[in-house]
């Protein structure tokens, strides 16, 4: 069977994610003997613009006309599309953008700078399934190493990739970790999806959210913890945003929590 | 093979003959590459096994083949997942695991004698074949046999190069209908109970049901209002089983593991589990 | 009934020698917690612990346990069974109890190899408890605040000393390999120790309360009840209660392969069953769709399947669901409010 060709590509992000494939230093020879890599610019001289992709590997977001042209290029030549790091999956945190008046977040950013080529005119952050169609997503900021290398294999034995729909709590208390809110802390890992091994929580640091809601998060019932946690709406929003605000339940989590409180206001009466 | 020391290691078999049912249905014929394993296994209509395919994942599958007819079980697999669209790919000669027998199959001995009614919907098929062959395999010693087929559409009969033989069995009766049918179908059309007043059903039937989760309700207010009584009726439930063997808790409904306590029940106790039906 | 005593002075030294020929899991301080740990350092060993973060089952039934390695060219797959030598020391009663009722599970019918294998391999020590040992425990209600089974030693605190229940010949072998560090128990010393069952023990308040009678029943009468809905809005489906559960035992079972796809392992991990995947089929079909009904099945299984399958609840009362939940759901207050109190 000839090896599977893959195109690793970064748009509008750190380049962080790209780089966890390069720290993957035990198993990369192993990886690029699994597979093909026709395309990555960050870790290539050579590349191959032409060849149609196995799988393509995308981070960053879209945030200009030029970019959605390209995005879409890679797409038509692509068997399966994966989208890793919160960029690429959510918008990143350059999806701030989406509450506020665009020029003004550029002013607060660059200042006066005169700025040429596209980004003289940039577009508020879009994930990319906003622009193509998106096979799998790993999210996190960055990418999980060890999650995407499970992916690739997934796809290598013709499996589908398989994200557990469980908050990071699961991981977080399998580790055996004392949980934040024992503590007198807020943590978002009871709304957010597990896959990075509670790594934040497990070193000290309660988690952040940053792998984005997990599915049917019990967004009113955080809200209302973190409002006993002493909480204003602006710091709650603040935390649900920061990373994944390209997800809906973050975006909009204390009106989410207000529809809730407002439907269950009446049998609360009748009580 | 039915009582391993390690009941999570699976016996390794290969697929001997694969025949196309559907767009998205095969019947995988298997027989256990160990000779011992190949002639001791034996099973009861109803029950099932686990099925693996290393590396992909394991998953339950009630057992379509008779254990009237030994050296090699069938199952019919619907490529609905993972692990089914890998096992539909693969071929003759390729070698899966596979452990069980599993869980309480249809009650072959209560029924020995008298008349049964068997309703069967969608892939419901899978493990009332094994049951309406091992009645065939030993026609004398039960009643007045009634088979209810009920499918989707004409594309999606199971097993229907077999109904002839159905048909024709002395004492049967085999009534099929699909819930829409098309220029080329000339059978009963509508879901399954509208075959009910094309055919008198004795009270002192048995029932057996197996179907898809919305099915039963209907089919059970059908078979009540012919005055057969609760206890007679068995019905197949299907859950989300994983280790078989009653540890993982995936198919527990309500207190009572499909694996190991089904996942034939008997209606009454169906009942009693409130979440079942 | 054997029993001998050791002063809490020897206690370092009785774990240093375990050290030498077995893997001693003892209670430890974790960030202000308890958590069961292997030991290496019996100083650091806090036998005056209230509670663990996570109950000792881990180390009978690991997060994650490899259950066979494979090979993908058609070979059978061959299983891998740990047989490491543990000491489970100053296990309180209700977590003996949360043992075995684990036992029960995962021995029955078709009894797990994973789990005997280890559980054939451990020694347990228990600690004896004389009242509650902190705001969530209820074990007085469960029948688990005394345990007379299930352990190799039992260790029972009298003032400077521990008198020791040796219950097991596994148990008495290890205290005979250390006799040096304990002494013989004077009639006066038996006389002491059931003074204090009688006093401490028997006279305990426990504020915490579960009434179990016709537990049942009542489940089966309140399936409709709108206290699932109410509490079932709550659950984050995190599975804290689960995990932390000494008796939760869902798993879900997953391959691996490596880079090469040719060889691999299956393993199974801790699952639990408010998770949204739990009753999901390939198919897409939910059995379980909406949080109140997952939350109520835990329950029933827990506290119905189990008593209508083994006569008691697989639940100890030690509390760590109630301290564990972030949205502060507490199964007292849910049966409180089942039963209209």
């Amino acid at each position: 069977m000839a090896k599977p060709k893959v195109g690793i590509y970064g748009f509008t992000g750190c380049a962080g994610c790209q780089l966890e494939i390069l720290n993957l230093e035990d198993i990369l020879l192993d990886i690029v003997g699994a597979i093909d890599i026709v395309n990555f610019r960050m870790a290539k001289s050579q590349n191959d613009d032409v060849t149609q992709l196995d799988v393509a590997v995308i981070e960053g977001s879209i945030v200009t006309k030029e970019q959605e042209e390209e995005i879409k290029k890679i797409r038509d030549k692509t068997k399966i599309m994966i989208a890793v790091g919160d960029c690429a999956c959510f918008g990143g945190v350059q999806k701030l953008t989406q509450f506020q008046n665009l020029e003004e977040a550029k002013k607060l950013v660059y200042g006066d700078v005169q700025m040429k080529h596209a980004i003289a005119s940039p577009l508020h952050s879009r994930a990319i399934d906003e622009v193509v169609k998106v096979d799998a997503k790993l999210p996190c900021c960055p990418m999980v190493k060890e999650e995407f290398v499970e992916a690739l294999k997934c796809l290598l034995a013709g499996k589908k990739i398989d994200i557990k729909p469980h908050a990071v709590c699961e991981e977080c208390r399998k580790n055996g970790n004392v949980c934040f809110f024992e503590k007198g802390h807020v943590c978002m890992g009871t709304v957010t999806l597990a896959g990075c091994g509670s790594l934040c929580p497990s070193n000290g640091y309660p988690c952040e959210g940053c792998r984005g809601p997990v599915e049917e998060a019990n967004i009113p019932e955080q809200v209302q913890r973190m409002r006993e946690n002493g909480l204003s709406d602006e710091d709650i929003n603040r935390k649900f945003r920061k990373f994944t605000s390209g997800a809906k339940e973050f975006a909009n989590a204390l009106e989410i929590a207000k529809n809730a409180q407002a439907t269950n206001a009446p049998q609360e009466a009748k009580k | 093979m039915n009582a391993p020391a390690n009941p999570y290691m699976p016996q390794m078999a290969k697929i001997t003959k694969i025949r196309e049912q559907t767009s998205d249905t095969k019947a995988f014929e298997f027989q256990f590459v160990d000779p011992k394993v190949k002639e001791t296994f034996t099973y009861e209509p109803g029950q099932f096994v686990e099925l693996s395919v290393f590396g992909i994942g394991e998953a339950p599958f009630g057992i379509s083949s008779t254990p009237t007819r030994k050296g090699f079980i069938e199952l019919g697999i619907r490529n609905v997942g993972n692990l089914t669209n890998f096992i539909h790919q693969m071929k003759v000669g390729d070698t899966v695991g596979i452990r069980g027998p599993y869980g309480k199959g249809f009650p072959v001995e209560t029924l020995k004698g008298k008349d049964v009614l068997i309703v069967a919907g969608g892939t419901g098929m899978f493990p009332t074949r094994s049951l309406i062959n091992y009645i065939m395999d030993k026609r004398k010693d039960f009643g007045h046999v009634k088979i209810l087929c009920g499918f989707r559409s004409p594309q999606e009969l199971l097993f229907k190069d077999e109904f002839d033989t159905w048909k024709n069995a002395p004492n049967t009766e085999f009534l099929l209908s699909v819930d829409k049918g098309d220029e080329t179908w000339k059978g009963n059309t509508g879901v399954i109970t509208t075959l009910f007043p094309k055919t008198t059903v004795s009270p002192e039937s048995y029932a057996v049901i197996v179907g898809p989760p919305v099915m039963y309700r209907f089919v059970v207010k059908e078979l009540l209002a012919r005055n057969i009584q609760k206890h007679r009726i068995y019905v197949s439930l299907e859950r989300k089983m994983q280790c078989g063997i009653g540890k993982c808790s995936h198919c527990v409904i309500g207190y009572k593991y499909t694996c190991i306590h089904g996942p034939v029940f008997n209606y009454w106790d169906a009942l009693d589990l409130q979440e079942a039906i | 009934m054997i029993l001998a005593k050791i002063s809490k002075g020897n206690i370092p030294e009785f774990l240093k020698r375990l050290m030498a020929s077995y893997e001693v899991v003892a209670p430890v301080e974790k960030e202000g917690k308890f958590a069961f740990s292997p030991v290496s350092d019996p100083a650091k060993v806090r036998l005056d612990y209230d509670t663990t973060i996570l109950p000792p089952k881990q180390f009978l039934y690991p997060p994650e346990e490899k259950l066979m390695e494979f090979k993908r060219d058609g070979s059978a797959g061959k299983e891998t069974i740990d047989t490491t030598k543990r000491v489970l020391f100053g296990l309180h009663p209700c977590d003996i109890w949360g043992i075995q009722i684990l036992d029960w599970v995962f021995d029955g019918k078709f009894p797990d190899p994973y789990y005997r294998a280890r559980k054939d391999n451990t020694l347990i020590v228990g600690l004896n408890c004389t009242s509650p040992r902190n705001e969530y425990c209820f074990c007085q209600s469960m029948g688990t605040y005394t345990v007379d089974k299930g352990y190799d030693i039992m260790l029972m605190e009298e003032g400077d000393n521990y008198m020791v229940h040796i219950k097991t010949d596994a148990g008495n072998q290890v205290i005979r390999k250390s006799s040096d560090l304990f002494t013989e128990v004077s009639a006066e010393d038996t006389n002491i120790l059931s003074k204090d069952l009688v006093d401490k023990k028997m006279k305990a308040k426990f504020k915490r309360k579960l009434d179990t009678r016709n537990i049942s029943e009542l489940l089966d009468f309140t399936y409709g009840s709108p206290v699932w809905k109410e509490f079932g809005d709550r659950c984050l489906s995190c599975g804290a209660c689960s995990y932390v559960c000494p008796d939760c035992y869902c798993f879900n079972v997953k391959d691996k392969l490596d880079l090469s796809l040719q060889n691999g392992e299956r393993a199974r991990t801790w699952d639990c069953c408010l998770y949204i995947d739990f009753a999901r089929c390939a198919g897409g079909h939910n059995f379980r769709k909406d949080k109140a009904t997952r939350l109520k099945m835990r329950f029933f299984h827990k506290e119905k399947s189990f008593v209508d399958d083994y006569g008691r609840p697989a639940c100890v009362g030690c509390g760590r669901c109630i301290k564990a939940c972030p949205a502060k759901i507490d199964l007292t207050e849910i049966f409180a409010k089942l039963r209209g109190v």
